[in-house]
């Protein structure tokens, strides 16, 4: 059910928005993303994701002011070689591999500067859900952590005009997911790709 | 009929595009049956391994087959896999009694592997019992004959973390039959390994693999170690 809230009040302030506000601009956002771990996920994984990709759709309300939903996949990834892992009285030989799949799926809202130019900067803040699956295998066996998390994720960009509506993206977002099933996430995802505003 | 603009379709040919790309290049996991190779041990920590001088070591392992399918597991190393677990044993400084009713071992270490992909097959009451009862060896320790069936292992770390396992893994059970618990129905367990999916893959690579698995289990419990 808390997982169902995010959602719905990602909706509503979309909607929120979108009922009062002039209607200038739609966009939608295809980038990809490297994503670098930080804090307990980096302790989880220490390597830099080059897999990744994020989409949103959203609106312009005003030259400077958008607000869009937004859906990433990170996939980070590490083998760790033939060793052996001790827990209490346990011991393990084996090689370890691990992997944590990341899907925010998030509200983004953005404030634009320099909207005359071709060259726009923006500050932005993401809000919603991410759904994070931590995962471990050794041999046949699997350890699993699979958790709805709360999360934001303040970012920094720009958007440069290619053509009348299509715009080149680059930008770095701090995502950090609260905890969840004694689980919390954080990593810095930098995205490049292409917007269009039409 | 109006026709759409390419530049936007291309946003919603690349929201296909690329995650197609993400899932054609998802991190590669295990490939050879040796990634998959895994070596467990469990012990008590309570337990005094000092005191122990003697062991028993049936000269047969037990298969442990689910009752809807049929045992298709060869015995081709078994002699292999019995001699250096002997051979561990004996050079970690503890001695062989011979099957004895009279004066039996302190501990004895059974082999069992299981044939089939199953789970939950720890918490079968009648395990240990059914698997070990034949055994003459019981017959000279001091609770015997009041264990039976609905006998299970008795595990000192609370689970046994082995609770699914694929065809081929096989387990080396210490037990102390001096230790048993009479209201749990239970046969004390200081130390066990498990070995995983180790009778399957290549036949080439098989010996080694089950040599350097069992040197592995020893390798890594270094309480056992007497002198």
């Amino acid at each position: 059910m808390k997982n169902i809230r995010y959602i719905v009040l990602g909706l509503s302030l979309m909607l929120a928005l979108n009922c009062t506000a002039q209607v200038v601009d739609y966009y939608s956002s295809v980038n990809y993303g490297i994503a670098v771990p930080l804090g307990e996920t980096k302790d989880f994984i220490s390597q830099t994701s080059f897999r990744g990709f994020s989409f949103e759709f959203g609106r312009f309300f005003t030259d400077e002011i958008s607000v869009g939903f937004l859906f990433a996949w990170n996939v980070f990834h590490e083998n760790y070689p033939k060793d052996t892992y001790e827990f209490d009285n346990l011991a393990l030989t084996g090689k370890l591999y691990r992997y944590i799949n990341a899907f925010p799926l998030m509200a983004v809202g953005r404030y634009h500067f320099m909207s005359e130019s071709r060259f726009k900067p923006y500050l932005g803040l993401a809000s919603g859900a991410y759904i994070i699956n931590r995962v471990s295998d050794m041999g046949i066996y699997r350890v699993e952590n699979k958790n709805w998390h709360f999360g934001i994720a303040p970012e920094a960009g720009f958007i440069y005009e290619m053509s009348k509506e299509a715009y080149l993206n680059l930008g770095a977002r701090y995502n950090h997911a609260f905890k969840s099933g004694g689980d919390t996430h954080s990593w810095l995802s930098i995205q490049a790709g292409v917007t269009f505003i039409y | 009929m109006k026709k759409p603009k390419p530049l936007r379709i291309l946003p919603w040919i690349l929201i296909f595009a690329i995650p197609v790309l993400i899932i054609s290049c998802y991190p590669d996991g295990p490939a050879s049956p040796e990634d998959l190779d895994l070596v467990g041990t469990m012990y008590d920590d309570q337990y005094n391994f000092g005191e122990v001088v003697t062991f028993s070591l049936p000269d047969t392992i037990v298969h442990i087959v689910d009752d809807e399918n049929e045992d298709d597991m060869d015995r081709t190393h078994d002699e292999l896999i019995i001699g250096r677990v002997r051979d561990h044993m004996t050079t970690l400084g503890y001695m062989e009694e011979p099957l004895d009713t009279l004066n039996p071992a302190d501990v004895v270490l059974l082999i069992s592997a299981v044939s089939s992909t199953s789970s939950g097959i720890y918490y079968d009451p009648g395990w240990w019992w059914g698997s070990w009862g034949w055994w003459p060896g019981w017959g000279g320790y001091p609770g015997y004959p009041g264990w039976g069936p609905g006998w299970g292992y008795g595990y000192p770390w609370g689970y046994p973390i082995y609770y699914n396992y694929s065809t081929g893994t096989l387990f080396i059970t210490m037990v102390d039959p001096d230790e048993t618990d009479l209201d749990e129905e239970t046969i004390a367990v200081p130390w066990m390994a498990a070995l995983n999916a180790l009778l399957t893959g290549g036949k080439e690579s098989a010996e080694q693999r089950i040599t350097d698995s069992i040197d592995q289990a020893f390798k890594q419990s270094p309480y056992l170690q007497k002198n």
